[in-house]
């Protein structure tokens, strides 16, 4: 626990903006970490331990939501009021932060949320992701501009039926 | 990176940890995490789930003999029991109708009576290949000799058919798959880029396997499309059945626009034709009950077999001419322009609108909560809750309209425990909004918790009656929102500067228009009651309570 003390409020913060509801998010956290200490001797050092247990933690919630999407769980009215008691306002943005997440390809969003979010640095993210530190860095900028046009403009999505107006 | 994305991280930020650290520490005590080494011994359940597998794969492959002769074709007639209600009795949900007091009627269908043949090809999409010449007629649920014996209606007063006269109609269906394309007797004028085009509505359901139905627009300015019959129906009703629930679906008009009343006054006249899809493995999990509303009219009646003319005739009267089914849609058609624009109201049903509903500047707006910020409407709204403890948040996000689609409402709802917040929360709330479709009202709380239309909604009667204790604050062309009447809304509204108000018009008259009810102006004639006066040329205006009463608005 010595070695996880200091990295859980990264990773909780890391579920929690990918996670809304807030007993699932339990439920992610508690099977990170278990996973990942049930394969504690795998990890070759120290430095391992941090992007093992991201990438542990990516690979979870990603199931959890490709599951919740095929089920159609995704309901704003009842996830809202799952949300834990923090401030009204702040719940608001993060719960639009949340669904602007879901529109973001998985490494974007997985990169902006380990940087803006977790406070990982560049070099950790990479070794998470498996991919070059340059690569990173586009991936985070990407998703800036991505969340920065959805949040801002708030684009029309999920189209109803067209209710015209018949006229002759 | 902007501020703005600066105050969702941070936000993000500030929440705390789901689980503490101690919590997670006596979580991993409590597991015991043990490795299990891998020994051949740990296989031995394997080829007793491999046996199990296989007596299964065999019993699936080779079913007994008994439940074959079952499907065979040859099985003897029930003249009694209605074939498309007929299912395995094992399963069967509803009883099977009992026809033995009506008088089979004479086949005029012998073995001409042909399946495939005649059917047109180019009606077929490469999903619905039920009418395939040649196809085996054993795997047809429906056993078409025994609907030689039957009557065409049925004790429910429905009009059955089998697949080829169900085909005639414009109906293609093989029992699991149904296919119906049907061009509607509504067109309208669109302006967009300074063009204008006159396009036909096209309704079409695809019924397959999830039951879902669909609507298409095909633009045009024919009036009649290749292979599209001259006739259509009115409405639409599907109702699903399983072990479960008997679910009926909402009715479907095929003419948009046109309310309940036009088909409850048109009903007399409307032959329902009834469809029956079966379910099946790979196709319904459920049966689906249909039923097609068709005008009584002779181009419908000539196409039906001349029995079931024969049966129509007695049971629905003499078919009507065009002439008659105009007059009633005329009566119920949409009052407003022939033009459309892409911002929502038309212009004079906006100049209309102004005059009956209050309209505040923003920031009076502002003051109930209601926010516009670049093409985003943001509505936040406070109630209370029946415990008088509590207090919740509504939070309302309404995006504009893009280009002709309507917009989606995204609604959300939080619980707010601390007792703070409930003396600095005002106790507004709208009970419903409304479109640039008037007839339909999307309701946000008290009546409904989710959005839908509100002519299939019960609450709308309850909606009415409240009418005369609600704000209409006209936000724009695009959203009218009924705001309970009390203390502070009225204090807001009076405090307004804004010359159209329209405040004093509110306290003398306390009524609102609700709907623009398909009625066209030459063809009604207007009634005038103590509650309506003019206010302009040829408009008046009225107490929603005398609506139904026959209160009728022109232009």
């Amino acid at each position: 626990m010595q070695l996880y003390n200091p990295v859980h409020t990264m990773l909780c913060r890391f579920v929690q903006t990918l996670v809304w509801d807030k007993e699932e998010a339990k439920d992610v956290v508690s099977e990170t970490v278990l996973v990942t200490f049930e394969n504690l001797d795998k990890i070759r050092d120290e430095g391992a331990f941090l992007s093992y247990l991201f990438s542990v933690a990516s690979n979870v919630v990603n199931k959890k939501l490709r599951r919740k999407k095929f089920w159609g769980l995704f309901q704003s009215a009842d996830l809202i009021n799952k949300a834990g008691n923090s401030n009204a306002d702040d719940k608001l943005l993060r719960y639009e932060l949340n669904r602007a997440l879901q529109k973001l390809p998985q490494k974007q969003r997985e990169a902006i949320v380990y940087y803006e979010i977790s406070g990982l640095t560049m070099e950790h993210i990479a070794e998470i992701q498996q991919q070059s530190v340059s690569g990173v860095k586009t991936s985070i900028h990407r998703a800036r501009k991505t969340l920065a046009k959805l949040l801002e403009h708030d684009e029309v999505k999920n189209m109803q039926e067209m209710k015209g107006v018949w006229y002759e | 990176m902007n501020k703005h994305l600066q105050d969702y991280f941070n936000a993000a930020k500030q929440q705390q940890p789901i689980l503490s650290s101690s919590e997670l520490q006596q979580l991993i005590k409590q597991t015991r995490f043990t490795q299990n080494k891998f020994h051949f011994s740990t296989l031995w359940p394997v080829p007793f789930v491999l046996m199990g597998c296989l007596l299964v794969g065999l019993w699936w492959a080779l079913p007994p003999a008994t439940i074959t002769n079952q499907q065979t074709y040859n099985k003897p007639k029930s003249p009694k029991i209605h074939t498309h209600l007929k299912t395995n009795p094992a399963t069967q949900q509803m009883p099977a109708t009992n026809l033995s007091g009506l008088k089979p009627t004479k086949s005029a269908i012998t073995s001409q009576r042909q399946l495939f043949d005649s059917v047109s090809q180019t009606n077929l999409t490469s999903i619905n290949q039920p009418l395939v010449a040649g196809e085996p007629l054993s795997s047809i649920i429906y056993n078409l000799e025994t609907l030689e014996s039957e009557a065409y209606i049925s004790p429910e007063g429905y009009l059955v058919l089998n697949h080829q006269e169900l085909a005639d109609l414009g109906i293609f269906t093989d029992g699991q798959i149904l296919n119906y394309l049907v061009q509607t007797d509504s067109f309208q004028t669109i302006k967009w880029d300074k063009k204008t085009t006159r396009e036909a509505f096209m309704f079409s359901i695809n019924i397959e396997k999830h039951g879902s139905t669909r609507m298409d627009k095909i633009s045009g300015d024919s009036l009649k499309l290749k292979d599209t019959k001259p006739f259509w129906p009115l409405a639409f009703k599907q109702g699903r059945k399983n072990e479960k629930t008997t679910l009926t679906i909402i009715d479907q008009f095929f003419n948009k626009g046109y309310e309940l009343d036009y088909f409850n006054e048109a009903k007399p006249n409307l032959i329902p034709v009834y469809v029956f899809l079966k379910a099946k493995e790979g196709k319904f999990s459920h049966d689906n009950e249909l039923v097609f509303w068709f005008k009584n009219e002779p181009e419908f009646i000539a196409n039906l077999p001349s029995d079931a003319q024969q049966e129509c005739l007695k049971k629905f009267g003499p078919p009507k001419n065009n002439a008659y089914f105009l007059t009633l849609r005329n009566k119920y058609r949409n009052m407003a322009v022939s033009t459309y624009n892409t911002k929502g109201f038309d212009s004079i049903s906006v100049a209309i609108f102004k005059k009956n509903y209050i309209k505040l500047a923003d920031k009076e707006l502002k003051k109930l909560k209601i926010t516009k910020r670049g093409k985003t409407l943001r509505v936040n709204f406070y109630d209370v809750d029946s415990n008088r403890n509590k207090t919740k948040l509504v939070y309302h996000k309404v995006w504009y309209k893009y280009r002709n689609n309507f917009t989606d409402i995204h609604y959300g709802r939080i619980s707010l425990k601390s007792k703070r917040r409930a003396t600095e929360l005002l106790a507004i709330s709208p009970i419903a909004v409304s479109d640039y479709n008037i007839s339909t009202i999307k309701f946000l709380r008290h009546y409904q918790d989710s959005i839908g239309p509100f002519i299939n909604n019960p609450s709308y009667t309850k909606f009415k009656t409240l009418i005369p204790n609600l704000y209409p604050i006209y936000v724009d062309s695009s959203h009218i929102f009924w705001i309970e009447k009390n203390q502070h809304t009225y204090q807001i509204i009076q405090a307004s500067n804004h010359k159209n108000a329209g405040i004093k018009l509110q306290k003398q008259y306390l009524h609102t228009l609700i709907t623009l009810t398909n009625i066209h102006a030459k063809t009604v004639k207007v009634i005038s009651t103590p509650n309506s006066r003019f206010i302009g040329k040829n408009e008046f205006m009225f107490n929603i309570n005398t609506l139904t009463q026959g209160v009728y608005c022109f232009r």
